[in-house]
């Protein structure tokens, strides 16, 4: 009983380390998906002028798996006649779909302000500087990953010998 | 989908209840920040009680308008105004301009929502009198909002119908309210549709290229359009226009419709005047 107790939470703590690692990964990969979307916006909107509907077609097309229900709601949301703005739509596709730091979320949000209002130049600009903020965000976080990584894995063997020391 | 429905689908939802059974006689929506929506029936403007206005709800309505695209129409919003399948938004708020540009809104104060109708019908009397003796170039003159575009989208379908080959100006796209290549109202079997261009430069590509036996354009406004006129009948294509003006008299008092009377371009005026809920439809002959 006592050994299936401790093989039982053993893998559990295997199975939250895995997990933890996992979203690290989603994080970056989420994040490196953005950034390429935010630049692909920027000069649609800077240089032609795209309407958003079309622009969110496109993007839902883009090979992006983690930001694609992102990207089919925000055009779901363009094609409804109710008193919503496109800038709460976003934000709440945001919320529901973009696993983000609050820094990065704060971010998109002011962002959604400015899309689809202003001048096609100035949500290029608006844009740009976002992305920006990701990809500082993006580095630092790639320079960290390493650390993470193992700061992870190694509280997951401690916390195992732990158990087993305790229980043996 | 309906214009009138269109129209009521553009504005905020709480008031589609009340508004639902005025629709289809309303001409058209007012929406000032801080004020009740207004609407304009026979000419005059009526509040609906409820809620004011927010300048939030201005910026859905527009968002509505151009799939929360307002970038895209951004040429026509700088004139002032930005057209939606035939319905056309007049537009008002803080303008940014810069090195004699405008260069977009900060913020908006006032949107005027107007709904386009075809009335078949409506000036038949007119007609008769205008077919009666050959095509006559005619005038049309109103005050704002007294059906000007109605009444010469009506002349052009009757004319075009009898047979004559005619083709439009649709500067602001209100004639036609064509969404791409399908015409939004029938103007005719043998008209021809121009529209998104300045009237003046319109005009010259029709006598170049479409050989027009009418030509017809809404609003004269600028001197450009006199010269358009000019040109038009100079090169012998009849002609149909409107006019801001509540009578001929009034025509006259103005500096630009004085020039263009003097041009002798026009032969005949028909006269649209409120009265109560109707309109009145007068055709006559202009003196030599």
């Amino acid at each position: 009983m006592k050994t299936a107790g401790l093989l039982l939470s053993s893998v559990a703590l295997f199975l939250v380390a895995l997990k933890t690692l996992f979203l690290q990964r989603r994080q970056l990969d989420m994040l490196r998906e953005l950034c390429t979307a935010l630049e692909r916006m920027a000069a649609e909107l800077g240089e032609h002028n795209t309407p958003l509907p079309e622009l969110m077609d496109a993007l839902e097309r883009e090979d992006s798996p983690l930001l694609r229900p992102f990207f089919t709601e925000l055009q779901a949301s363009l094609r409804q006649l109710d008193d919503r703005s496109f800038a709460e739509s976003w934000r709440e596709a945001v919320d529901r779909h973009l696993t983000l730091p609050a820094a990065q979320k704060t971010e998109l949000y002011r962002l959604g302000g400015y899309l689809g209002r202003y001048a096609g130049e100035l949500q290029k600009d608006v844009l740009l500087s976002v992305q920006a903020s990701l990809l500082r965000k993006l580095k630092c976080l790639e320079d960290q990953a390493p650390d993470r990584r193992r700061l992870t894995v190694g509280l997951t063997m401690a916390a195992i010998s732990m158990l087993l020391i305790l229980n043996l | 989908m309906e214009r009138c429905e269109l129209a009521l689908q553009l504005l905020p939802g709480r008031y589609w209840p009340q508004l639902r059974e005025l629709a289809p006689a309303v001409e058209e929506y007012r929406l000032r920040t801080g004020e009740p929506l207004g609407f304009v029936r026979c000419g005059r403007e009526y509040a609906l009680p409820g809620d004011a206005v927010s300048e939030r709800d201005l910026l859905r309505t527009l968002e509505k308008a151009t799939g929360a695209s307002l970038h895209t129409a951004a040429p026509a919003l700088n004139r002032g105004y930005l057209s939606v399948r035939g319905l056309r938004i007049g537009v008002c708020g803080d303008m940014l301009w810069r090195d004699g540009e405008a260069q977009g809104f900060r913020s908006y104060s006032s949107l005027a929502l107007r709904v386009p109708r075809e009335c078949r019908g409506i000036c038949d009397g007119a007609i008769k009198s205008l077919f009666a003796d050959g095509f006559q170039n005619t005038l049309i003159l109103s005050p704002p909002g007294g059906g000007k575009t109605t009444a010469l989208r009506e002349l052009i379908r009757r004319l075009s119908d009898r047979g004559t080959r005619l083709c439009v100006c649709d500067e602001r796209g209100e004639l036609a309210a064509s969404e791409g290549a399908d015409p939004g109202f029938d103007l005719g079997r043998h008209t021809d549709v121009l529209s998104g261009c300045p009237k003046a430069a319109a005009a010259m590509m029709l006598l170049r290229g479409m050989a027009p036996q009418v030509i017809a354009m809404d609003e004269i406004t600028q001197r450009e359009d006199l010269d358009a006129v000019r040109e038009i009948t100079g090169c012998g294509v009849g002609l149909l226009a409107t006019a801001h003006a509540a009578t001929v008299g009034d025509l006259q008092r103005r500096p630009l419709y004085r020039e263009l009377l003097a041009l002798g371009c026009f032969q005949a005026v028909l006269v649209i005047s409120l009265h109560g809920e109707g309109r009145e439809y007068r055709w006559s002959l202009l003196p030599p």
